[in-house]
């Protein structure tokens, strides 16, 4: 398993509760309850709200969960995808921050 | 064994890899499907490296069919007026109450409201804010006997009025709300002969007034997961359409009320 860097940024949560999910061949329907709205997840963006539905994970170890999880390299995954994402599901309201340090 | 090559379209937006047709081999299907999955991954998270969203969402979602129930409006085709008094009773019609300063309503015109009532609602059915400021009404303190009520209406009598046409099968003369037929304030046919200034009445009345055309956004009387009338007429108006909702349903003859039952049914799906 990779190393894990240490966390030093803001942690990202997720309520399974809050969501239903469906799996069609590597692509995810979520539907999420507070809005109302379904979303296409694909793998990644979806593993990472899996990730954090389970414990609370930084931006680092998220980057690394997914390197691990889907065997990928530093350059199939990129920082900036995982931080691009992340913002992109923090917009939708599937994850959110428990704010630095925590 | 690697596919030589993979299609990946983008359909409204949303990548969409089909997969190559691949030969039998001696590979084992297992093996072959997760290299496929693989190799997929990587292509799509290549887009997303430059700038392909990783996730996308539907923007006509059932939120907002849901939330289109809260937005219907009432528009009231004429003036409505509400009388209430001091038990929480209320009558809704069109007819003027004249209020004059020093002297009160004018009885006459009370009597004249109640009986040409479309609605009557029974005591309780009004919250208390809306309530009369001077209660309970005043009794004539030099009067000879008889009926001290001086507002020309004999409770009793009206509620037991009101009891018989509840039995009644009229569609419309359920559980309380009845029509002006009701005659409420022909109960007291007292001669009397107090003191009292038979002819105006300064308390134990409220009146209330929603013009023509005035445009009722329920809306605005809730909050987010219930009903929260507003201190003000409109309020009452909703505060009524909510009694004769538990009542009647969405049966006609409340203006309005098809909207109110929009947005119960929309806080039926919130809980």
């Amino acid at each position: 398993m990779a190393a894990v860097p240490p966390t030093t940024g803001k942690k990202w949560s997720s309520d399974s509760r809050q969501y239903l999910a469906i799996e069609y061949d590597d692509t995810f329907l979520v539907y999420f309850r507070p809005s109302g709205e379904t979303h296409f997840l694909n793998f990644l963006s979806y593993g990472m709200v899996d990730a954090v539905s389970s414990m609370p994970l930084s931006e680092e170890e998220i980057l690394a969960r997914m390197r691990t999880d889907f065997s990928l390299t530093a350059e199939e995954l990129p920082e900036a995808l995982v931080a691009t994402t992340l913002s992109e599901l923090d917009q939708a309201g599937l994850i959110s921050a428990l704010g630095a340090g925590a | 064994m690697q596919p030589e090559y993979s299609f990946v379209t983008i359909y409204n937006g949303f990548v969409v890899t089909e997969k190559p047709i691949v030969p039998d081999t001696s590979e084992s299907d297992s093996e072959t499907s997760e290299n496929d999955r693989i190799a997929e991954r990587r292509q799509l998270l290549m887009l997303g490296a430059a700038g392909l969203p990783m996730m996308l969402t539907l923007k006509a979602s059932a939120q907002e069919v849901l939330v289109s129930q809260l937005t219907c409006a009432i528009k009231l085709p004429k003036r409505l007026r509400i009388l209430v008094d001091c038990d929480g009773r209320a009558w809704v019609g069109t007819k003027n109450i004249k209020y004059t300063n020093g002297k009160g309503f004018k009885v006459a015109d009370i009597v004249k409201f109640k009986d040409d009532a479309t609605y009557a609602f029974p005591a309780g059915d009004v919250p208390n804010y809306w309530l009369p400021d001077n209660c309970p009404i005043e009794e004539c303190s030099n009067g000879g006997g008889g009926d001290d009520d001086d507002d020309g209406f004999d409770y009793e009598t009206a509620s037991a009025e009101l009891d018989d046409l509840m039995r009644t099968s009229l569609p419309s003369q359920a559980d309380g709300i009845v029509l002006a037929s009701a005659r409420m304030g022909d109960g007291d046919d007292d001669d009397d002969e107090d003191d009292c200034d038979e002819d105006w009445i300064d308390s134990g009345y409220a009146f209330y007034e929603l013009s023509k055309n005035s445009t009722i956004l329920p809306v605005d009387h809730t909050s987010g997961t219930g009903w929260s009338p507003q201190a003000n007429t409109q309020g009452l108006f909703i505060a009524l359409s909510l009694v004769y909702e538990s009542r009647h349903g969405d049966a006609p003859g409340w203006p309005g009320i098809s909207c109110i039952v929009s947005i119960i049914s929309y806080f039926g799906t919130q809980n």
